[in-house]
């Protein structure tokens, strides 16, 4: 990132090709529509292109970069629940589900139920459960403290464990 | 039944990877925005230069004069600081210490504006006149604060500190324009700002950002 902002457009690419398979994973799981992950990874890597002023320097760029990929996805939410006529939840979650999982129609319970959480902890919980980050690195990435964190991925476990029955013992 | 969560992970699809990579190389052309730094540093002088400005014309009008200077100096040192607190919020990385001494200090100079007028007498002039001058004052203000709230993500500080700055130029005036009491500047003055602020957070809600940097 530092070579990018000193002008270096090949680190740009560098950059792209080492984040963004998992940017789009976690734009997917947030807004359950592959092509509107897509549109939104764009939207993410075209933010730090014209941003690139705003990184600190001394700070992780991963955290950067998924904070505005977060910022990006809230915002894609939000008019979604503005313009509910336009979303198909059947037809997103079918495309949003082909994970590396063996079993697809568990994929699709699980994010199903996440789309039942709210956004807060929607990130909460793919960060931390499919990402494996940890409250610190998402404290850091999404500018709130790391109890902040704690809090919105328990109450989500707790959400999911409602929602996912019995698959509840690993949410806890 | 055990679950792998790692495996929730999605595999993308190469030739959308690869649409969008291309697309984000005919981007790299784009300019960026410029440094924050500079951009607020040019911002806090055009704002206070702008207040300052417009102060001297009225002086030179006769509107007020000198000694009321020394009187206002309280009301005008701490509009100041949160006309600079405010671009720094506006413009600058989030930080939660700063978002939360802007806070402080724009509950602090509203207060400041209502307990230091102790010099303030009746007026003539119907009320809402200081009201509707002080929101006309925010109007070019809040325009410019839009161009700078695109370049970053939307917060609820952000838009708060938008119409805060945008209130400012009223406020100010109003302290050297304005004689009537300290009532008057909590009934009229006041409601004005935050009725700027209000338009500021509000019309940030909506806005169609180039960047969801922080």
């Amino acid at each position: 990132m530092k070579r990018f902002c000193q002008g270096d457009t090949a680190a740009f690419d560098e950059l792209y090709t080492r984040h963004s398979a998992t940017v789009h994973g976690f734009l997917t799981r947030m807004v359950g529509d592959r092509s509107l992950a897509e549109d939104l990874l764009q939207t993410t890597f075209l933010s730090v292109l014209r941003a690139r002023n705003r990184f600190d320097p001394d700070a992780k760029f991963s955290s950067w970069l998924y904070a505005i990929a977060a910022n990006a996805a809230r915002d894609a939410l939000r008019k979604r629940a503005r313009t509910p006529e336009d979303f198909h939840p059947s037809e997103v979650i079918e495309q949003a589900t082909a994970s590396t999982m063996t079993d697809p129609s568990l994929s699709k319970r699980i994010q199903h139920a996440l789309e039942q959480l709210p956004i807060a902890q929607r990130e909460a919980v793919i960060l931390h459960r499919i990402y494996g980050w940890t409250f610190e690195q998402m404290a850091e990435a999404l500018g709130e403290n790391p109890n902040t964190m704690r809090v919105r991925a328990h109450r989500a476990d707790a959400r999911l464990r409602e929602l996912l029955g019995d698959l509840a013992e690993d949410t806890r | 039944m055990s679950l792998d969560w790692s495996k929730l992970q999605t595999t993308p699809d190469p030739s959308a990877m690869a649409r969008v990579r291309a697309s984000l190389q005919e981007s790299l052309q784009q300019p960026s925005f410029a440094p924050w730094r500079e951009t607020l540093t040019k911002t806090a002088l055009f704002l206070t230069g702008s207040t300052a400005l417009l102060l001297a014309a009225t002086l030179a009008l006769g509107q007020w004069n000198l000694p009321l200077l020394g009187l206002r100096s309280t009301t005008l040192s701490l509009l100041v600081i949160v006309q600079v607190v405010s671009c720094a919020v506006l413009i600058a990385p989030p930080k939660r210490k700063l978002n939360l001494a802007f806070a402080a200090m724009l509950v602090l100079t509203m207060l400041g504006l209502v307990v230091f007028r102790y010099d303030g007498h009746s007026s003539t002039t119907p009320p809402w006149v200081c009201t509707l001058s002080h929101l006309s004052l925010s109007v070019v203000p809040l325009l410019l604060t839009r161009s700078l709230l695109r370049q970053a993500a939307v917060t609820a500080y952000r838009g708060i500190a938008s119409g805060a700055l945008a209130g400012t130029l009223g406020a100010t005036l109003g302290e050297f324009l304005c004689g009537q009491n300290a009532e008057h500047v909590a009934l009229f003055h006041l409601p004005a700002w935050i009725l700027a602020i209000g338009v500021g957070l509000f019309s940030s809600r909506n806005l169609r950002v180039e960047s969801y940097a922080p």
